[in-house]
């Protein structure tokens, strides 16, 4: 019996450390299969809400959405997120205002940008007169992508702090087979890359864009999409050029099935607990402090030594002698 | 003055009256463990911070990401199963289960804080059998509570991480899903898995400050330089 122990001791740490060694070598793999050289993805959440394209500011839903960073194509700052309703594919495109322009390529060939024909948006930042210009443009090969012949593509930008913030908004069926417009669905997944002025001969990620939606809405029949709805008045290049004075289009209330309502604003709410939770830390510290450690200071080293005999005391013996004792 | 003694059965026999003792309050193994732990915290924490700040104090946004999931992943190991086969291995099991009698300590505990109950009232927690050599209770109430809790919280944390992680491979475990489905109904309050993996980092941040601020106070600085040297002095009363 010793002489197994005396084995199974001897063999534990060597296996416990092979079994760490596996897990680590594991976890390289899998890390390095989220690295930059292979696709990442981003989540298009589905929201209870519209955007307003006509009220000079950014969604406020926004901030709830996931934060896609790190996007090099966008520039130092850069990011970019993805939502949608039921029928809307919306994105919000964050850059340095000094791009003098951003572009999304839509199914790219995995290998090489601007190879085969392909959706697209491109969107030129004029940064002196704080304007932005969206167009909706199909790649046609390495020249410069085609502008669609009917634009789909609804935008409100601001300028900020050298930033530009670009709100879009597409319907997911444009309906657009001359512009090889795609068909985004509830729970499709697209693949897309991004390039920029400042990063236009880099290297291009490819990512995924997964339009998700909550189990009991997948199951749920999308309503039809009447693309006459949309306002297609805006189909001349010049009318997109958007800044926040212009009117584009606001997206009609079409989501029966989830109450449009205020959302917590997340991010407030996590800085906020981020704050409270190092004054509780220093609260309940400076009150032990005070409490426990300088006026009336709890002696803990006295009477540790216990005989064979002695036994640790049960609840109810605790209780009694706190509370009926009298010692 | 006191002198320091190692200590046996025989010696404790003729131990006298305001002797040192000194005992092995934590092992070899256990020690290792908790500074790995240490270092594995202190980057979870700054990494974690980076990413939730979004500025980068080392490398960039890939690299910060990178090193968070593979401290979690090494983390999981260590916590878990480490941790669990030193408990297991060294029958420390039952040291750091809470008792009920532990919850009523904690109660206790308080109701002395606020001068409810007198100081004398203030249970006992730590006594050490020198004829058996071991300790016979070891831990404050509070101490095994954060033990087992943060075992909880690191399988929570790794189990969000997780779901997390999948957002960039929609699909890939299949844990993003199950997640989605048990905070589903507080999506309206913009309850997410991000918050929820926020919530436990807090957790994390309140309880170690807390836990360093016991370690370094007056009366626990021999348990402190016992997580160093393994070994505690007690003394003979």
């Amino acid at each position: 019996m010793v002489i197994k122990l005396k084995i199974i001791k001897k063999t534990l740490f060597p296996l416990l450390l092979v079994i760490f060694l596996i897990l680590v070598s594991l976890t390289l793999l899998n890390v390095s299969g989220v690295t930059s050289s292979d696709p990442m993805g981003f989540i298009s959440p589905n929201i209870t809400g519209n955007i307003d394209l006509n009220d000079g500011q950014i969604a406020s839903f926004w901030t709830s959405i996931e934060t896609y960073h790190y996007v090099s194509e966008f520039g130092d700052n850069g990011y970019v997120k993805f939502s949608n309703n039921r029928t809307h594919l919306f994105a919000l495109l964050v850059s340095s205002s000094d791009e003098a322009w951003i572009s999304i390529e839509f199914e790219p060939d995995p290998s090489l940008c601007m190879k085969n024909l392909n959706d697209g948006w491109s969107v030129y930042i004029d940064k002196d007169n704080e304007e932005v210009l969206a167009k909706d443009v199909k790649f046609v090969g390495t020249v410069i992508p085609e502008d669609d012949v009917h634009n789909d593509l609804h935008v409100e930008s601001l300028f900020s702090e050298g930033m530009v913030y670009i709100e879009v908004v597409r319907l997911f069926n444009t309906a657009d087979t001359d512009g090889y417009d795609i068909t985004f669905q509830n729970g499709s997944i697209n693949y897309l890359k991004f390039a920029s002025k400042g990063k236009h001969f880099g290297t291009h990620e490819i990512y995924y864009l997964y339009n998700y939606v909550p189990a009991e809405v997948s199951t749920t029949e999308n309503p039809t999409t009447d693309v006459s709805n949309t306002d297609t008045t805006n189909t001349d290049i010049t009318s997109t050029t958007t800044t926040t004075t212009d009117i584009i289009i606001v997206i009609p209330t079409d989501i029966p099935d989830l109450p449009d309502q205020d959302v917590v604003d997340l991010s407030q709410v996590k800085f906020l607990l981020l704050g409270l939770t190092p004054i509780g830390i220093i609260g309940f510290i400076s009150l032990h402090l005070v409490r426990r450690v300088l006026t009336s200071p709890i002696k803990h080293d006295h009477d540790r030594i216990v005989s064979s005999s002695w036994k640790p005391p049960t609840t109810v013996d605790r209780f009694k002698d706190t509370f009926l004792s009298d010692e | 003055m006191a002198t320091l003694t190692k200590v046996d059965s025989k010696e404790v026999a003729t131990t006298s009256i305001n002797e040192d003792i000194t005992v092995i309050r934590y092992n070899t193994p256990q020690r290792f463990h908790h500074w790995v732990h240490v270092a594995l915290m202190i980057i979870f924490f700054l990494t974690g911070f980076e990413l939730f700040i979004k500025i980068y104090f080392v490398g960039d946004y890939f690299f910060t990401r990178e090193l968070h999931l593979i401290v979690g992943i090494f983390t999981g190991f260590w916590d878990i199963l480490f941790f669990g086969a030193i408990l297991i291995w060294y029958r420390k099991v039952s040291e750091i289960i809470p008792t009920p009698r532990d919850f009523l300590d904690i109660g206790i505990i308080v109701l002395c804080a606020l001068k409810i109950l007198p100081d004398e009232k203030y249970p006992k927690y730590d006594f050490y059998n020198p004829e058996k050599k071991k300790y016979v209770m070891k831990y404050h109430p509070l101490q095994k509570l954060l033990t087992v809790s943060n075992i909880l919280m690191i399988f929570l944390m790794g189990i969000t991480g997780i779901a997390l992680a999948e957002e960039l491979v929609p699909g890939s475990t299949g844990v993003l899903a199950i997640l989605v489905l048990l905070v589903t109904p507080f999506q309206d309050l913009g309850f997410d898995i991000r918050f929820l993996h926020f919530l436990i980092y807090l957790y994390f941040l309140f309880t170690t400050l807390v836990h360093f601020y016991f370690a370094i106070i007056p009366q626990n600085r021999h348990r402190l330089k016992g997580m160093v040297t393994g070994k505690e002095q007690i003394k003979v009363t």
